[in-house]
C-alpha cells in the first residue's frame, strides 16, 4: 500500500537530512546509525495514505505540505503572548519543568526543583553533546532509545531521523517522585517542525507522573512530531499526560510506546484542546502478569479541527486489567476519530478489558468515527466495549433553562459535566484542578456552543 | 388585572390536539388547583407555560403580566418570574446541586439587576433554606437529583422555588410519588411560600394535597378544556364522586350546591 516518498520530496528531505547529519557530526555513531536507518524507512514507506486502514479517516496531506524548517541557529526570544497562558504555565512552581522551543531545550525557560536522590531528568541534547554531568546518561539512552517501538510508521521514522532534543527520565528502583515532571514543547515560529523525544525508564517499584504539553503559538502553522517511549519494570507506577493545544492551523503527531512488566500500573491521560490535525497513537504492551493499564482520552474539537486517537493495548500475559475511556465533544466542522484496539494473546488468560467511547456532537457539520477493534485469542477473558454518539440531553437543557440559566451557559454546564468525568482519575490534585480550569475556559470559548438545536 | 391570563388556548403535540380552547385567569396572591383525569392536558398546560419544546400553539394567547408569554425562551420566562415544578425532576450527572442552584439564582438576580451571590454567601443561604424544607444538607453537594428519592427530588424542586422567588409557580404533580408524611411537609412548604404578590397553580390528581394547601379556586380539566370550576369544596366533591361526575356536568356553576 505504501508508495514511497515522491521523488521531489525525497530529494528535499535527503538534502535536509544530510545537513542535519553534518550539523551533528559529534553524535555517537550508534545514534547516527539509528537515524540513517529511520530515514531510509521513512523514504521507503512515504507518507501514510487514507488507503491504509490505520489512516483511513486522517488525510495527512496538509502536514506533508508544511515541509521541514531547519531549527533556528540562535536562541529564541519567547513571546509569551503567543501562547495560551494557562498551558504555558501549567505546573509552574509545582514540579520539574523542562521547556523546549521548536524542538530545542531552553535552559533559561526551564525550572528545576531539587531532584530526589537518584532521579535523572536530562535533556537529550545535553547527553549527546557530552555536557558534563549528562555523560552518565549516555549509556542508558543507548540502551533505551527505540527499544519500545515496534514497526515504525512514517511519522515515527521521520521523528527518529530528525530527532533534535527531548528528555531522558530515569526513576530508580523504589523511588516515588511526588511532583510531576513537566516537559513543555512549544511550537513558536511559523513553519517550525520539531521532533521531541521522551524516554522514560521506571525502575522496580518506582512511581512518577510525566506531563507532556504540546503547545503551539496562535496562528502559526507548525508540526510537533513527538515520540515517547516508556518502560515500566515490575511494580512501577507511571501516569503519563499528553496535552495538545496547537493553533487552528498547527499539527501534532504523537506516538507513545509503552512496555509494562509484571504488576506495573500505567495510566495515560490525553487531552486534545485544539489543532488542525492531531494524531495520537498509544501502544501499550502488557508483557508481564497482573498489569494494570488505564487509558483516558478527552477531546474538545471545533472549527476545522481533526483529532485522531488510535490506541492499542496488547495483553500478552495472564491476569492483567485494562480500562480505556475516551470521550469528547465535537462542534463546527470538526472531526474526531477513535480506534481502540485490544489484543488478547493466547497466553493472556483472565484478562479483564473494558473500553468505552462517548461522543457529543454539537453541530450538524461535525463528524465522529469510533471503532472498537478487539482481537481475542484466549478463552477465559472478560472483554467489554461500548460506544455512544449523541447530542446534549434535551431534558437536562430544558431543566436548566427553566431555572433562568441561558442556553449558552446551560450548554457549557452540561458539556463541562460530561468532560470533567474524564479528569476524575488524575491522581495529582493540583494538576487535576489546573486541567479542570483549562477545560472550563476551553468550553467557554468554543465557537458555537450556542449552535445546539433546542 | 390578572397576573396570568390564558384565552382560548389550543395546543398540539406531535400533530395531536391536546388543549382545545382552555381559558384561565389567575390573580396575584391566589392558589389555583387544576385537577383532571390522565390525558386531560394538565401537564401540557404546565409545559406550555414554561416553554418546553414540542408543543405547537395553534390558537389563543397567554398573557403574563400583560405581555405575550409565548414568544419568550424558557430562561426568559424563568427570569420574568415563572417557575415550573417538574413532575419528574431531571437527574444531571456531574453537576453539583449547589453549583446548579447558584447558577440559576445568579442568572435570575443578574436579570433583575440585583447583586449576585458568591459561593460562600450562597452556601449559607441555601443551607438555611434546605433546613427549613427538611432537605438533607448532604444532597446539596451531590449531582443534581442523582440518586435522590422521590421525596428528595420534590423537596429539591420546592427548594429551587424558594430560592428563585417566582411570581407564578406552576407545580406539576408535585404530590406524586410522595408518602403521606412527605406530602404534608412539601404541601406545608409550598403553603409557606404563599405571598400576596405570588400566584401558585398546582396540578394534581388527588385532593389530598389540597388538605394542606387550601386553594382559592379549583378547576377540572377534561378533554383539553376546563369543564368546571369552583372553590375548595369542588375538590372534596371530586374525591367523592370521581371525574366522570364533573366531566358529565360541564355547566354546573357551583358544584357544592349541585351536590
Amino acid at each position: 500500500m505504501n508508495t514511497g516518498l515522491p521523488t521531489e520530496m525525497r530529494d528535499a528531505y535527503a538534502a535536509e537530512f544530510a545537513s542535519v547529519l553534518a550539523r551533528s557530526a559529534g553524535l555517537p555513531p550508534w545514534l547516527t546509525g539509528a537515524r540513517k536507518t529511520a530515514f531510509d524507512a521513512f523514504v521507503e514507506q512515504g507518507w501514510p495514505t487514507t488507503k491504509q486502514e490505520d489512516w483511513r479517516f486522517t488525510d495527512v496531506t496538509p502536514i506533508t505540505r508544511l515541509g521541514l524548517l531547519p531549527p533556528p541557529a540562535v536562541q529564541l526570544q519567547l513571546n509569551e503572548g503567543d501562547f495560551d497562558a494557562k498551558l504555558l504555565n501549567l505546573g509552574s512552581g509545582q514540579g520539574h519543568r523542562l521547556v523546549f522551543v521548536d524542538g530545542q531545550y531552553q535552559a533559561g525557560f526551564s525550572t528545576w526543583q531539587a531532584l530526589p536522590r537518584g532521579l535523572r531528568v536530562t535533556p537529550l541534547s545535553s547527553i549527546v553533546a557530552g555536557v558534563a554531568g549528562a555523560d552518565s546518561d549516555a549509556k542508558p539512552l543507548h540502551d533505551l532509545l527505540g527499544r519500545q517501538l515496534g514497526s515504525q510508521n512514517a511519522f515515527v521514522a521521520l521523528s527518529t531521523a530528525f530527532m533534535t532534543d527531548g528528555a531522558l527520565v530515569h526513576i530508580p528502583a523504589g523511588l516515588s517522585v511526588e511532583l510531576p515532571i513537566y516537559l513543555v514543547f512549544l511550537s513558536a515560529n511559523q513553519g517550525a517542525t520539531s521532533f521531541p523525544r521522551t524516554v522514560v525508564s521506571a525502575g522496580e517499584n518506582s512511581q512518577a507522573t510525566i506531563v507532556e504539553v504540546h503547545l503551539g503559538a496562535a496562528d502559526r502553522a507548525t508540526l510537533s512530531n513527538a515520540v515517547t517511549e516508556i518502560v515500566l519494570e515490575p511494580h512501577a507506577r507511571i501516569a503519563h499526560h499528553s496535552i495538545q493545544k496547537m493553533s487552528p492551523t498547527g499539527f501534532h503527531v504523537g506516538h507513545i510506546a509503552v512496555t509494562q512488566q509484571a504488576d506495573s500500573a500505567f495510566s495515560a491521560h490525553s487531552l486534545f484542546l485544539d489543532g488542525r490535525i492531531v494524531r495520537n497513537d498509544i501502544c501499550t504492551l502488557l508483557s508481564g502478569e497482573r498489569c494494570a493499564c488505564n487509558l483516558d482520552g478527552l477531546y474538545l474539537a471545533d472549527g476545522s479541527s481533526h483529532v485522531d486517537n488510535h490506541t492499542t493495548i496488547d495483553h500478552r500475559m495472564p491476569q492483567s486489567t485494562s480500562r480505556e475511556s475516551y470521550r469528547g465533544v465535537v462542534d463546527g466542522r470538526s472531526r474526531a476519530v477513535f480506534n481502540g484496539r485490544i489484543v488478547v494473546r493466547p497466553g493472556a488468560q483472565q484478562t479483564d478489558a473494558r473500553q468505552t467511547s462517548r461522543n457529543l456532537i454539537l453541530a450538524d457539520g461535525a463528524v465522529v468515527h469510533t471503532k472498537p477493534h478487539l482481537e481475542i485469542f484466549a478463552n477465559d477473558v472478560k472483554c467489554a466495549h461500548g460506544a455512544t454518539i449523541g447530542r446534549l440531553d434535551e431534558e437536562s437543557l430544558f431543566y436548566l433553562r427553566s431555572r433562568g440559566i441561558g442556553l449558552r451557559e446551560a450548554n457549557q454546564i452540561l458539556i463541562g459535566a460530561f468532560m470533567r468525568e474524564g479528569l476524575e482519575r488524575v491522581a495529582f490534585s493540583p494538576l487535576r484542578e489546573e486541567l479542570e480550569a483549562i477545560l472550563t475556559s476551553r468550553i467557554d470559548d468554543m465557537t458555537s456552543v450556542v449552535g445546539v438545536s433546542t | 388585572m390578572a397576573l396570568l391570563s390564558i384565552k382560548n388556548l389550543h395546543v398540539e403535540a406531535a400533530g395531536k390536539p391536546i388543549l382545545r380552547g382552555l381559558s384561565l385567569d389567575v390573580q396575584a396572591g391566589e392558589v389555583h388547583a387544576v385537577m383532571g383525569p390522565n390525558g386531560s392536558g394538565k401537564s401540557t398546560l404546565a409545559n406550555v407555560l414554561a416553554g418546553r419544546d414540542g408543543y405547537v400553539v395553534t390558537a389563543g394567547e397567554v398573557l403574563y403580566q400583560d405581555k405575550n408569554l409565548l414568544t419568550l425562551a424558557p430562561e426568559e420566562r424563568a427570569r420574568e418570574g415563572i417557575f415550573l415544578g417538574f413532575q419528574y425532576p431531571v437527574e444531571i450527572p456531574g453537576v453539583a446541586n449547589t453549583y446548579f442552584l447558584r447558577a440559576a439564582l445568579n442568572a435570575v438576580k443578574k436579570y433583575r439587576g440585583e447583586e449576585q451571590l458568591d459561593a460562600i454567601d450562597f452556601l449559607a443561604l441555601v443551607k438555611q433554606k434546605a433546613k427549613n424544607l427538611g432537605l438533607d444538607p448532604s444532597l446539596l453537594g451531590r449531582p443534581v437529583n442523582e440518586g435522590f428519592s422521590g421525596g428528595e427530588k420534590k423537596r429539591n424542586e420546592i427548594l429551587q422555588m424558594s430560592l428563585l422567588e417566582p411570581r407564578l409557580a406552576v407545580l406539576d404533580e408535585t404530590d406524586s410519588g410522595l408518602d403521606i408524611d412527605a406530602l404534608r411537609e412539601v404541601a406545608n412548604a409550598v403553603q409557606a411560600l404563599r405571598h400576596p404578590t405570588r400566584a401558585i397553580v398546582v396540578i394534581t390528581h388527588h385532593q389530598r394535597l389540597l388538605d394542606y394547601l387550601i386553594p382559592d379556586r379549583v378547576h377540572v380539566l377534561s378533554g383539553g378544556t376546563i369543564v368546571t370550576s369552583g372553590d375548595k369544596t369542588l375538590a372534596t366533591e371530586l374525591e367523592k364522586r370521581g371525574y366522570a361526575w364533573a366531566t358529565a356536568q360541564p355547566e354546573a356553576p357551583e358544584p357544592g350546591q349541585a351536590a
